[in-house]
């Protein structure tokens, strides 16, 4: 089986795929298609991850892992100031009693950000490169970066309608919010709405764009609106959304990744977490992921509170270059672009743009960029 | 790319901090930056760390520290423009300083011929034409078969390098003056060498000169022709804006030639010679 989840990270279908999504969602219980929120039910767990392996106890680290309770270093849900989102509309609470909060266009310093082999450690562990690399244990590199695929997709699918949604990968998750109405969606049926049947799937998923009827249209709206929802109201709560008893699996593999890694990601959190503490920054995220999927990254690797959703841009559709140009149109010129990475693309794509490069090729880089970030040189 | 591990930031962490800040003109913490790093002689050689010392140095009044980091290492092009307005930039408020008041076009246009830019942040080619570099191909090219074009081909070549008949025909009469100019100059030149007379230890009183003249270097309109330019000569009217303010150094062919200033010999020598033998010159 290994083959096919291989296949998995290149967001190829493998085919045994639907089977698989079966057993996924029986397994999970509570699916997207479920109106009501209701507790999960027993968990099925794949055999592959239950080899021998022993698994010591690392609860030293327990710590920096962002656990479904206290929220990561980083902005509150509750303090969070309603930013605009790239359509100018507000999004988010907003008390009266908050500061009002910076617009886009008050931005000085836009850290555009990529995410494998920079932010997550992921793809690597697959390949055996970071094994290679960094002197580490490839079996066990190979397990953890299989186990966290796993989680990957199923939340997507479960949660995040990727199974509907992936032929029809938006760059960003307010791209199809054109086509909302705005209705209520509390007591919504995505299951039986239509949008999976042949009637309703006569559509065409264009690299240009989405076509398809004016209803059909609505229901992918809907769609995207719920994951906006979800990510929003889980972002600091990923237990929570993914229940127990897998959000204890899930504690426990990003304390392995955490060990395997040293403290990789650890590292990369404190930076985001320097720059989001400053009014006049922000993160932004392109990922050459496609955008569920991405989104599945991002929660499950903790990173919901560094990105606002509307600061996650997926560049599979249109390419980096694309990306950023979009980034750089919605904070306009004045803004400083500081672009984070470690691959050949965003670096090529940065010095196009004239904005200053910062590679991330270990780990001693992003301590770098945290040193950097707290004497305000960046 | 050096580790430098006492320090923490590797050269390309460096060239990155040093881009970021003066992208936001934080040049305060660009100071602080710079003052911080440690004296290593790879990291202060490194392109991106030079461009930051000199838009410090800028920022802090510091011309000649600016002068000397321009001038001392080669940048590459794409820097070019940024530096070339420092140091232009720089000398104008110099310049403005040693005269009291604003400069106007005329008086930067001296200051950017009396300082030219250093080659390492200049390839040589001339930039600061008004026409674009086709149309003044065009010209040139109609140029070396006809000087002397009638009104309807004007109209044409107007046409052609999408300029005005006047801009077309003030090219032209331009062009012919120069050339006229520079032919004369040619022809004194090889008349000096031929007689074995030494003009040129009269080029540095020239510059003592300056006092002498007018200040009214502002208002500088050239003259329409060699003649016109004589009988300026004659009647002593002494105000020839920007005589003074020409360095007579380097009286090369390399250097474009404009009106009455073409000749540098035949006023130097009505200023302190004889006025008959700048006739004479002019005459020829």
């Amino acid at each position: 089986s290994t083959p096919a989840f291989f296949l998995y990270s290149h967001s190829l279908i493998p085919p045994s795929r639907s089977a698989d999504l079966r057993a996924v969602m029986a397994a999970y219980g509570q699916t997207q298609y479920s109106p009501a929120l209701q507790s999960a039910g027993p968990y099925t767990p794949y055999t592959y991850h239950t080899q021998g392996y022993s698994m010591p106890s690392y609860s030293k680290y327990c710590h920096i892992i962002q656990y479904g309770g206290p929220p990561t270093p980083g902005k509150e849900p509750e303090g969070v100031p309603a930013r605009r989102s790239s359509d100018g509309k507000l999004r988010g609470r907003k008390r009266v009693s908050d500061p009002q909060p910076p617009l886009d266009s008050d931005i000085e310093r836009v850290f555009v950000w990529d995410l494998d082999e920079t932010i997550i450690i992921f793809h690597s562990l697959l390949t055996g490169s970071f094994s290679t690399r960094f002197g580490k244990d490839s079996s066990k590199a190979v397990s953890l970066g299989l186990w966290m695929e796993e989680m990957i997709f199923n939340l997507a699918d479960s949660r995040l309608f990727f199974n509907d949604l992936e032929e029809c990968d938006q760059v960003h998750i307010d791209d199809v919010a054109s086509d909302d109405n705005g209705q209520d969606l509390s007591m919504y049926n995505f299951g039986t709405d239509g949008f999976q049947s042949p009637a309703g799937a006569g559509t065409l998923c264009l690299g240009s764009g989405v076509h398809g009827g004016v209803d059909w249209m609505r229901k992918l709206a809907f769609r995207y609106r719920r994951v906006k929802e979800i990510y929003n109201t889980y972002k600091n709560n990923v237990g929570g959304l993914v229940g127990s008893p897998k959000r204890e699996e899930w504690l426990q593999l990003r304390r392995e990744m955490e060990v395997l890694t040293d403290l990789w990601l650890t590292q990369a959190v404190k930076a985001l977490a320097l720059i989001n503490s400053r009014p006049n920054c922000v993160n932004v995220l392109v990922t050459t992921t496609q955008l569920i999927p991405a989104l599945s990254k991002v929660l499950l690797y903790g990173l919901g509170s560094a990105f606002p959703i509307e600061n996650i841009y997926s560049a599979t559709k249109t390419g980096k270059e694309s990306c950023f140009e979009r980034v750089a149109q919605r904070f306009g010129r004045r803004a400083v672009y500081v672009v984070i990475g470690d691959g050949v693309e965003e670096e090529s794509v940065a010095k196009k743009k004239n904005m200053p490069f910062w590679r991330v090729s270990c780990r001693p880089d992003l301590e770098a960029l945290s040193h950097a970030l707290e004497l305000d040189y960046l | 790319m050096s580790i430098l591990p006492s320090f923490g930031f590797t050269q390309e962490q460096v060239a990155c901090v040093c881009e970021v800040l003066q992208q936001g003109g934080n040049l305060e913490r660009l100071g602080r930056f710079l003052w911080s790093l440690p004296a290593c002689d790879h990291l202060h050689k490194n392109e991106s760390v030079l461009k930051a010392k000199a838009v410090v140095a800028f920022h802090r009044g510091n011309f000649r520290e600016l002068y000397k980091i321009l001038e001392s290492h080669q940048f590459s092009p794409h820097n070019h423009p940024k530096l070339q307005q420092l140091w232009l930039k720089a000398h104008y408020v110099e310049a403005e300083k040693l005269r009291g008041r604003p400069l106007g076009a005329v008086g930067k246009y001296r200051v950017r011929r009396k300082f030219p830019l250093p080659r390492t942040i200049w390839d040589g080619e001339e930039t600061s034409y008004c026409f674009k570099e086709k149309s003044r191909g065009v010209l040139r090219e109609w140029y070396t078969h006809n000087p002397y074009p009638s009104p309807r081909e004007k109209r044409e070549l107007a046409e052609a390098t999408g300029l005005t008949t006047t801009q077309v025909s003030n090219w032209f009469k331009n062009r012919r003056q120069r050339d006229r100019a520079a032919e004369a100059k040619e022809r004194e030149n090889s008349e000096n060498n031929n007689s074995g007379n030494n003009k040129q230890n009269q080029l540095s009183p020239l510059d003592g000169g300056k006092s002498l003249m007018s200040s009214s270097e502002d208002e500088f309109s050239p003259p329409q022709s060699p003649d016109q330019n004589s009988l300026l000569l004659l009647q002593g009217n002494m105000s020839h804006p920007g005589v003074s303010s020409y360095p007579m150094t380097g009286l090369g062919g390399a250097q474009p030639l404009h009106g009455m200033h073409g000749h540098p010999h035949q006023l130097q020598d009505s200023l302190l010679g004889p006025l008959t033998s700048s006739l004479v010159d002019l005459g020829s």
